[in-house]
């Protein structure tokens, strides 16, 4: 427990956990802030372009809209596709392209040199709904994976229906419902934060990780009797406790704001601390492990790079809202409504947010070996040979 | 004549022991733009993007990493004993970073030209102001707290600030071709992180003749 708090009391007067600190707040009240100021309006009847769209499977939206883009991809012998999240343009080569081909002619019921009658011809009159879906699977397996008629950007790319005034309105009462109401502003309020979880942590770790190293403690400490998975997990422990500082601060001021915002309903406020701690915990836990880890194998600085890059690299590959996968670090979702969208990849939500805490946890494992290999005196790191000479 | 031989020995041992890594990294930054950008054809603003958007990293990594040897207190007062001096030596590092980030972006400028963007010598010019502000305010953050990491974090907090704040942060905007501005505004980048670079030398300066001022930053 000692080491706990002389740990916690080195984190907290360290510069970079100031700087995280700050960093953390000036995002939370340049960005959560202003977005309680007030609830949000209802929607009023006849402002139909403010209400918004919803992705909705209507398979006499959808199929004409999908095979008109596949076609002008086809056309122009350039497809779009995110693979792995990112943007890439793909270009098919002569077999593939005869079997795109062969599947354009099979939705729309038209040769190639017929192709330019698609618009008055339309879709197949036989083609169904299944079949459809199968060929457009077979369709994105040619461009390689993620492309637009991939099962999860086919609904988004083309079947975004407006609202109607009465979807709008529900939507609306859910968002601003007692039950829902601190949920709906707790998703906000990760979403923002969640940005910053994302990168922050891993400047405190790598400033802090190599604090013995830089006053020159390693080997005193290497010879002391503590174990190192005990001297590891209370010092990971206490990162990320004091890590944790600002973020409870935060929630705790946004929740307040919430309850000012309806002072006459009953707010579930235990439901949206548990949506909150399910969502930011294993980022932090992810980002503070890999720092502390990649900075304990070889320095801050690759440490710094490889968590920086894949942070832009979360922050790019997701839409703004409805786009929870498995994989990704961030998890975004900016917007107050949609919380039947979020309802729904609850099961992908979840296996997210489990999959990284327990790979934040094998990382801290893998850091006690780590450490309690370099202090029996295993390889480290190789020092540069200068000759002798330091300039 | 033996100065000269000095600053030549200084060079090669520098770009041999300190600057290989930091310069593979940022290659390896600009490789990766094209995961998370498209450089083919690309016209006007969007144009900019990859350029003002990601390699400005390259700048923060060539740059900061200057300070990066001297992170060992030994070594640094082992230095600062040498006739050549810090500042000197300080100096000499950041001649071959700065020429490094403008290189990169060149090379890379032209790898977009070569992929029907519609790009030229003002985005090489104000990509590598932009680069080199952004790499000088981890410089400085870093030469004034003597602690690397800090100065990464300052970069990557200047950056996130320009998203967020972006006309407020007035001459100093980092993605001006990206917003439809003139690439004129690289002007400005290029004077800021001159100043920025010789203030901090000039605090390192004192620091080293007198003192102070110094921040205190860590618990032992």
């Amino acid at each position: 427990m000692m080491l706990f708090w002389k740990e916690s009391k080195k984190t907290i007067g360290s510069l970079m956990f100031l700087l995280y600190a700050a960093a953390l707040l000036v995002l939370y009240i340049s960005q959560f802030v202003p977005e309680t100021a007030a609830l949000p309006t209802p929607p009023r009847q006849g402002e139909e372009e403010s209400y918004g769209s919803i992705k909705k499977e209507v398979p006499e939206i959808l199929m004409p809209a999908a095979i008109e883009g596949l076609l002008c991809e086809y056309q122009s012998e350039s497809y779009t596709a995110y693979p792995y999240g990112f943007y890439k343009s793909v270009r098919l080569k002569e077999k593939e392209r005869l079997e795109m081909a062969a599947i354009l002619e099979e939705l729309t019921g038209l040769t190639e040199a017929e192709a330019d009658r698609f618009k008055e011809h339309g879709i197949s009159e036989t083609l169904s709904y299944e079949r459809f879906k199968e060929l457009m699977n077979r369709a994105d397996e040619l461009i390689g994976g993620g492309s637009n008629y991939s099962e999860r950007y086919l609904l988004q790319n083309f079947c975004m229906i407006p609202m109607t005034y009465e979807e709008a309105l529900a939507e609306y009462e859910e968002t601003v419902d007692e039950k829902n109401v601190a949920e709906s502003y707790t998703r906000l309020y990760c979403d923002y934060m969640g940005i910053g979880l994302g990168i922050l942590p891993v400047f405190v770790c790598a400033g802090l990780w190599m604090l013995d190293k830089r006053s020159r403690m390693e080997q005193l400490i290497y010879v002391r009797k503590i174990s190192s998975a005990k001297l590891i997990l209370t010092r990971y422990l206490a990162l990320f406790c004091c890590m944790m500082l600002p973020l409870i601060v935060t929630f705790a001021h946004a929740m307040y704001r919430v309850g000012r915002l309806c002072p006459e309903k009953e707010i579930f406020f235990v439901r949206a601390f548990g949506l909150a701690v399910l969502w930011l915990l294993p980022e932090l836990m992810m980002v503070s492990a890999s720092g502390a880890l990649i900075s304990e194998l070889w320095s801050p600085f690759p440490a710094i790079l490889l968590q920086g890059i894949w942070w832009y690299a979360s922050v790019g590959a997701n839409e703004l809202t409805g786009d929870i996968t498995k994989t990704t670090l961030l998890i975004r979702h900016n917007t107050l409504g949609a919380g039947a969208l979020f309802q729904s990849q609850t099961a992908d939500f979840l296996q997210n947010r489990a999959g990284y805490a327990v790979l934040a946890l094998l990382s801290v494992v893998c850091l006690i070996v780590v450490y309690e290999n370099k202090r029996k005196g295993g390889p480290r790191p190789k020092k540069r040979q200068t000759g002798g000479r330091i300039l | 004549m033996k100065g000269e031989i000095l600053f030549i020995k200084i060079l090669g041992m520098n770009l041999r022991h300190h600057f290989l890594f930091p310069f593979a990294a940022s290659v390896a930054l600009a490789a990766l733009t094209p995961l998370f950008f498209n450089i083919n054809a690309l016209q006007g603003t969007a144009a900019a993007r990859p350029i003002e958007f990601w390699l400005c990293f390259v700048g923060v990594v060539l740059l900061v990493s200057v300070l990066l040897p001297e992170q060992d207190k030994d070594i640094r007062e082992v230095i600062c004993s040498k006739k050549y001096g810090y500042c000197a030596l300080l100096c000499t590092r950041l001649l071959y970073s700065v020429f490094a980030v403008a290189a990169l972006i060149a090379v890379f400028v032209g790898i977009m030209r070569a992929c029907e963007c519609d790009v030229g010598i003002g985005h090489v010019l104000c990509g590598t102001a932009g680069a080199l502000f952004l790499g000088a305010v981890g410089f400085a953050a870093a030469g004034l707290t003597e602690n690397v990491t800090a100065g990464y974090m300052a970069a990557v907090l200047y950056y996130l600030a320009n998203y967020g704040l972006q006309d407020k942060t007035g001459f100093f905007f980092l993605f001006p071709m990206s917003f439809g501005r003139s690439d004129a505004a690289g002007v400005w980048l290029a004077g800021g992180a001159f100043l920025l670079i010789l203030f901090t030398i000039g605090v390192i300066k004192c620091r080293h003749k007198w003192g102070y001022p110094r921040i205190k930053y860590e618990n032992k």
